[in-house]
């Protein structure tokens, strides 16, 4: 009777709307990805979806739940999330694993959508390149039509910019090829100048909050400026930074996911910056060359302490939890 | 008639819950560690649950004896010092049938000494019982974690590398990440909601067969 109301109750919340507009914000980038890397990202794309779906109708059943929209809908945007932050030379078997992992590992287990505490598509990513770097981390050139859909695609394969920046050494790609995205990287995640139109929709539809994605980013960009690794100059340094890799991408669509942020506003500020903040430190010293996912993880794991932490927090004023005062006439137990 | 049947079901089925419904692993939590992070191949948990066999059972047999009689405040240490007694033979053994594991193992190892699993249950059954009983529950317990154990270790050996027992096996795909603690946890929590999911299965069956016997 309770799981019902319950049920009910969160059919009723406007999540709908904020899914469905974050397919919208995804089917251009989408679309550009298949320019770029040919019809074997549409594959991807179907086989990820396909195997979302079916996993969560199956645990959903299984949980003994009536099958809702949203299920299906989160379960197609974590689908789509995780294909966008893979290279398109992905074995589709892995594809396909990394998304039965998101849902029966990661989500299902935790009670299904809406009450997971950390993010499916992130922590797919993360284990995925935790099994295979090689894989994860190596991507085709852009405009590279030759890759079989189905076979195997070594020999194509490149390390990033994000990697150059690991190693030391400025990328060799021009920075405006960086904005169009014409540099090897994920799916979804090397035309800055797109991401950053779809996030701006995103934004003017309140979709994602700007404290958590604008305060990701300002972090991100003050790390990358004070504290270069490569020589030329700070400000290559936050250009570069900020263009390679997934942190574009991972400001309007990962860590803004509205089941793992905090609430309140100040709470979402302190979040997004935390979360700049470790991404960079992974990107420093951590074992592989981009480190978003993994600070994505940690920021969900420390989202009740922060949402604590800031809902004691006024105006920079520390309040004080009443003390709990013993009432009058009780008796005294020493 | 038939409650009386029904009774006597769930007397041998309180009996041989360790190995399932009421799993010292899976259910109770006892005896966590070994069994999260050195599982992760099969010779490990073979060489684990010969540890623990051969330090649970005697030490279980003397606490019965003569737990009673020790002070209750010394009772803990008692069974920590015993357990590290009966582990010397107990590795030595492990060392004849599993050779090569101790590195892997590594401070997993002597850590087995003040294993909730021996020195909990050491207190809370093997003292308040008979010969019988005790010998009977340790057996089950050690049955019990063994399985659990060895079902991990194979699980996360065959996903990690591909062997079994170190014979290599026709896979596609090795999943290096199995070798880690993490998806250790993993295979534990997923068994352990299924154990949860037998153990309410078989209480919801006997409860309904209670019930009609009432009514009829």
């Amino acid at each position: 009777m309770q799981a019902d109301a319950k049920n009910k109750k969160r059919a009723q919340q406007p999540g709908h709307r904020r899914m469905v507009n974050v397919l919208i914000a995804i089917a251009p980038i989408l679309a550009m990805s298949c320019y770029y890397y040919g019809t074997r990202v549409l594959y991807m794309a179907l086989a990820a979806i396909g195997t979302g779906l079916a996993a969560e109708l199956i645990c959903v059943k299984l949980r003994g739940r009536r099958v809702e929209l949203s299920d299906g809908l989160s379960s197609v945007v974590t689908a789509l999330l995780l294909t966008m932050l893979l290279p398109a030379t992905m074995p589709m078997l892995l594809v396909i694993f990394g998304v039965l992992f998101a849902v029966v590992v990661i989500k299902q287990p935790f009670g299904g959508y809406g009450n997971n505490p950390f993010n499916p598509a992130a922590c797919a990513f993360a284990f995925l390149s935790i099994c295979w770097p090689y894989y994860t981390y190596h991507y085709p050139m852009p405009f590279d039509h030759t890759l079989a859909a189905w076979g195997d695609n070594a020999g194509k394969l490149l390390t990033g910019p994000a990697m150059s920046l690991k190693m030391g050494s400025l990328p060799r790609y021009d920075m405006m090829d960086m904005l169009l995205g014409n540099a090897p990287g994920g799916l979804g995640t090397t035309n800055i100048l797109l991401l950053c139109a779809c996030g701006l929709f995103l934004l003017a539809t309140k979709t994602v909050k700007p404290s958590i994605s604008l305060g990701f980013l300002a972090s991100c960009g003050l790390f990358a400026f004070l504290f270069p690794r490569i020589t030329t100059s700070r400000l290559d340094s936050l250009a570069y930074e900020l263009m390679a890799g997934t942190i574009v991408f991972g400001a309007f669509f990962l860590i803004t996911d509205p089941v793992t942020a905090p609430k309140k506003r100040l709470a979402q500020l302190v979040y997004g910056v935390l979360a700049g903040v470790i991404t960079m430190l992974f990107r420093h010293f951590g074992a592989f060359s981009q480190g978003l996912v993994f600070a994505v993880i940690f920021a969900n794991a420390l989202m009740p302490l922060v949402e604590r932490g800031c809902s004691k927090l006024r105006f920079g004023k520390y309040v004080k939890s009443t003390p709990i005062v013993a009432e009058e006439g009780a008796p005294d137990e020493a | 008639m038939k409650l009386e049947r029904i009774r006597k079901i769930s007397k041998v089925r309180g009996y041989l819950s360790p190995l399932f419904s009421n799993n010292p692993v899976l259910i109770r939590g006892l005896a966590m560690v070994p069994v999260i992070v050195v599982s992760n191949t099969l010779r490990n948990a073979v060489a684990i649950s010969i540890v623990i066999a051969c330090m649970a059972l005697p030490v279980h047999l003397i606490t019965n004896f003569f737990g009673g009689k020790i002070p209750r405040w010394f009772r803990i240490p008692t069974y920590v010092l015993l357990s590290s007694l009966f582990f010397i033979p107990a590795a030595l053994l492990m060392n004849r049938v599993v050779p090569y594991t101790v590195d892997g193992l590594g401070v997993f190892l002597p850590l087995l000494v003040i294993n909730s699993m021996v020195i909990g249950k050491a207190e809370e059954y093997a003292v308040r019982h008979k010969l019988i009983p005790v010998v009977l529950d340790a057996l089950l317990h050690i049955v019990g974690f063994a399985l659990v154990m060895c079902t991990i270790g194979l699980v996360r050996e065959f996903l990690s590398s591909a062997t079994i027992w170190g014979q290599p096996i026709e896979w596609m795909n090795k999943i290096p990440a199995f070798a880690l603690p993490f998806c250790g946890f993993m295979i534990v929590a997923f068994l352990a909601a299924g154990a949860k999911a037998y153990r309410r299965f078989t209480h919801r069956v006997l409860l309904a067969a209670a019930m009609k016997d009432e009514g009829e």
